[in-house]
């Protein structure tokens, strides 16, 4: 069942002033030579602090358009941005320097490209402490706790030739974690890797987010990636779309259960995205006819003007 | 006496193969590469750049030994190719040796820089060691255009040099007067702004020594020269022959030209038909229908105004006249201004003649040799600095995509654009800076080691020796010439970086 969800809601979704990562009617318009190519067309999203949350989107979606606005690397066109004291939109270009330095931490896809291959593992870990400014014995001692955390204190020498891309992958989570920052983008963590060492990424991602209190953002296309986290966001048409809550409850019988429920994402304008397979199957069209009830609204195919046409 | 021998060469040669083979023997043993960043060396390379050094080193020994001509002068001249590719051999030698030492420095940087808080040294060195071939290739340019550069430039220099000389050995002055029937008051003739200093001689073209204690040619050249004026004439010109405190000019002129007081004279080195000269010998000359005594006080290899192929005795004309000679000046040396020619042309009576040194120059530097030389060797620097700021140029481009991608990386852990600009520097301006180091050093080098097989003095057309020297102006044009383009390389490509779009460069979702 999909249940409509507004980001500005104070009750039932993530409160706008407490949150760390508040996005506003997003707008980012790229051109692309005489084109005009409207990736993100007035995006919500609001996610609080500690929260381990995953963007999905089908390939064009625009997830990451706003992982590259959320990480400093792009500016949005129009909107609202803001992650943490930092307002994405008016940031200057010291600020974005510390902003990525100290708030931010990031994981990409491509293994290769998280890590500099002729630095070894504790070395690569203490480079944003080195771009920080912080100690030779800081840094040292950092890297080493951080390599702890993901696992590999006993690979702290090796190269990245020398580790496999699941090691790569959590040494890159040990390097977005360096300056101790406040939110950790994830930009298909997972995309190179097997299901058993992706499912190991996401316990360390999962046991980071919850020992370490840091948010997480991963973006991924890949819808399973749901099954890891709290909240899955979905992405379409430059818009969030629909989310994912995962909830723990315990059962009749006493045993804890996870149940997820998923909601449709009701904007600031009252626009609300029906979910493709709900308009696919009573083939809604151009024009719905909507009732209003005591406690809910009924949505129906517009059968007369199916008719007129 | 050469400066370098062939046992030095042949151990240098040695040396060079076996660091060489040293630096090679880490990535002969590496059995992975770490990453594309790293590159490999293939045992081919490695054998090649063996092969190259010892040929270089074979042809260095030939051609100090040998000379770039060959034949003597009875045989008929000819020129070996194998020798003349000598150098360039070499200076390719020197150069792989050169980049196979590079990393070294930079390792060092990157070690120090390590223990600093400061990211962009270390970073900068670490790329630095671990640029791909390309940049390899870039550095073996730079390095071999500044040598031939440094080389031309050297050559050029010291020709020049030597030929300005020859021809203050050759007149001994600005000026110099011969006459056979008196001199002018050349303080009368102008004033001293045109003629600054005036000197006079006696020179007498052949006359017979006689000695029962040493071996004496037969005939010697003769020169009697007022001391002091001489050097008013001659001081701080390379014709000064630095005469003042020299017995020559200090002695006492009592019974001067005597048994009991000789004349003391400057001998040359070489006494053709006889034993060489010995300080302290004495021989007798007859001198203005006087037999006057002589003592050989110093030995010269040569004297201002002095053929060197021929014996030569110089002394004082003040002690000659105290001795009675009577003879009259034949000679006078003239330290004017440039626009003096005619001026002293014109008052000499007929018979004289007059040789400006400056003239002497400007003819033999105007002459086809010279200029077609002189042609030659800006063509070849100003090609050879050419090769090299393309180099500077073209490296940064050829790594541009993956140095953009490193720098994207590096900005999103916070990386900003101040140091990226610094790293900009160290990437481009450090490896130039060093290249060219090198090849200075190597253009140099060449230059010295070479010098016996060159023989500059034969180019430069004079009779004395020529040295291998250096101008610093040039150098430094050329050094600044080649920093500022890779400075202007920095800052382009450092503010072509700074316009990239971070996202785009990193953006690894689909859109």
């Amino acid at each position: 069942m999909v249940t409509g969800q507004s980001p500005h809601r104070p009750t039932s979704g993530p409160r706008v002033d407490d949150a760390l990562i508040v996005c506003d009617n997003l707008v980012k318009i790229y051109q692309v030579a005489d084109l005009e190519v409207v990736a993100l067309q007035g995006l919500d999203l609001v996610v609080e602090r500690a929260e381990f949350v995953a963007l999905v989107g089908a390939s064009g979606s625009g997830k990451s358009t706003l992982l590259n606005i959320l990480g400093g690397l792009d500016k949005p066109s129009a909107g609202k941005a803001r992650v943490g004291d930092f307002d994405l939109i008016a940031m200057t270009d010291a600020d974005r320097t510390a902003y990525r330095r100290n708030t931010i931490g990031f994981v990409w896809q491509q293994t290769a490209r998280n890590l500099l291959p002729y630095l070894s593992a504790v070395d690569n870990v203490a480079m944003p402490m080195l771009l920080a400014g912080s100690s030779s014995r800081q840094r040292r001692t950092a890297a080493m706790t951080l390599l702890e955390v993901v696992g590999l204190a006993d690979r702290h020498a090796h190269k990245p030739g020398q580790l496999s891309g699941g090691e790569q992958q959590r040494v890159a989570v040990a390097i977005a974690l360096a300056n101790d920052p406040q939110v950790l983008f994830a930009d298909e963590p997972t995309g190179e890797l097997d299901t058993a060492t992706s499912a190991a990424l996401f316990d360390v991602l999962r046991s980071v987010n919850e020992q370490r209190g840091v948010t997480i953002v991963v973006v991924t296309h890949d819808p399973q990636v749901a099954d890891h986290v709290r909240r899955t966001v979905a992405i379409r048409d430059g818009r969030t779309s629909s989310e994912v809550l995962r909830r723990t409850r315990v059962g009749a019988d006493g045993a804890h259960q996870v149940v997820s429920e998923e909601f449709a994402v009701l904007d600031r304008a009252g626009r609300l995205q029906l979910p493709t397979e709900y308009v696919e199957a009573l083939e809604l069209d151009d024009r719905v006819r909507l009732t209003l009830d005591p406690d809910h609204i009924n949505v129906w195919p517009d059968e007369d003007g199916a008719n007129d046409r | 006496m050469s400066l370098v021998s062939v046992p030095a060469v042949l151990l240098m040669a040695a040396a060079v193969t076996v660091l060489t083979v040293a630096t090679a023997l880490p990535t002969l043993r590496r059995r992975e590469r770490p990453s594309a960043l790293t590159p490999g060396r293939s045992l081919r390379r490695i054998v090649a750049e063996v092969m190259v050094v010892v040929l270089a080193a074979g042809a260095l020994v030939l051609l100090r030994r040998r000379g770039l001509v060959t034949g003597g002068p009875e045989a008929e001249t000819s020129f070996d190719p194998l020798l003349a590719a000598g150098p360039a051999l070499a200076g390719f030698a020197a150069a792989i040796v050169m980049i196979r030492l590079y990393p070294w420095p930079v390792r060092l940087i990157a070690w120090a820089a390590a223990r600093r808080r400061h990211a962009v040294p270390f970073l900068g060195a670490k790329r630095l060691m671990l640029q791909p071939p390309a940049a390899r290739l870039q550095l073996l340019v730079i390095i071999l255009a500044v040598a031939v550069s440094v080389l031309s430039s050297v050559l050029g220099y010291s020709i020049e040099e030597g030929r300005r000389l020859s021809t203050w050995h050759e007149v001994g002055a600005d000026y110099r007067v011969t006459t056979p029937g008196g001199l002018p008051d050349f303080d009368a003739v102008a004033g001293p702004e045109l003629i600054e200093a005036v000197a006079l001689g006696v020179r007498i073209g052949s006359v017979a020594p006689r000695s029962s204690t040493m071996s004496v040619p037969e005939r010697v050249a003769f020169l009697a020269l007022a001391v002091d004026d001489f050097e008013r004439v001659a001081s701080g010109t390379p014709a000064d022959p630095q005469l003042a405190e020299s017995p020559v000019a200090t002695q006492p002129l009592a019974d001067i030209g005597t048994a009991a007081n000789p004349i003391e004279v400057l001998a040359s080195a070489e006494w053709a038909g006889a034993e060489p000269p010995v300080v302290g010998a004495s021989f007798s000359m007859l001198i203005g229908a006087r037999r006057t005594t002589f003592v050989v006080s110093s030995i010269r290899d040569d004297f201002p105004s002095m053929d060197t192929e021929e014996p030569f005795v110089v002394a004082s004309l003040a002690s000659l006249n105290a001795a009675g000679s009577g003879l009259r000046p034949t000679d006078a040396f003239l330290r004017g201004a440039a626009g003096a020619d005619s001026i002293i042309e014109d008052s000499l009576v007929i018979g004289s003649n007059l040789i400006s040194r400056r003239q002497l120059f400007a003819a033999a530097d105007d002459d086809p040799f010279s200029a077609g030389l002189r042609r030659a060797f800006t063509g070849a620097a100003a090609l050879a600095i050419g090769f090299a700021l393309l180099a500077a140029f073209s490296g940064p481009a050829m790594a541009a995509a993956n140095r953009r991608a490193f720098l994207g990386y590096l900005r999103t852990m916070g990386l900003s654009r101040r140091q990226a600009l610094a790293l900009a520097a160290i990437e481009y301006l450090v490896p130039v800076m060093l290249a060219t180091a090198a090849g200075m050093v190597l253009g140099i080098g060449s230059a010295v080691v070479f010098q016996p097989g060159i023989r500059i003095e034969s180019f430069s057309g004079g009779a004395l020796p020529a040295a291998v020297l250096v101008d610093p102006g040039s150098i430094l044009t050329l050094g600044a010439t080649l920093v500022g383009g890779a400075v202007l390389a920095a800052g382009v490509y450092g503010l072509v970086g700074r316009r990239a779009e971070l996202g785009g460069i990193l953006r690894v979702g689909d859109e």
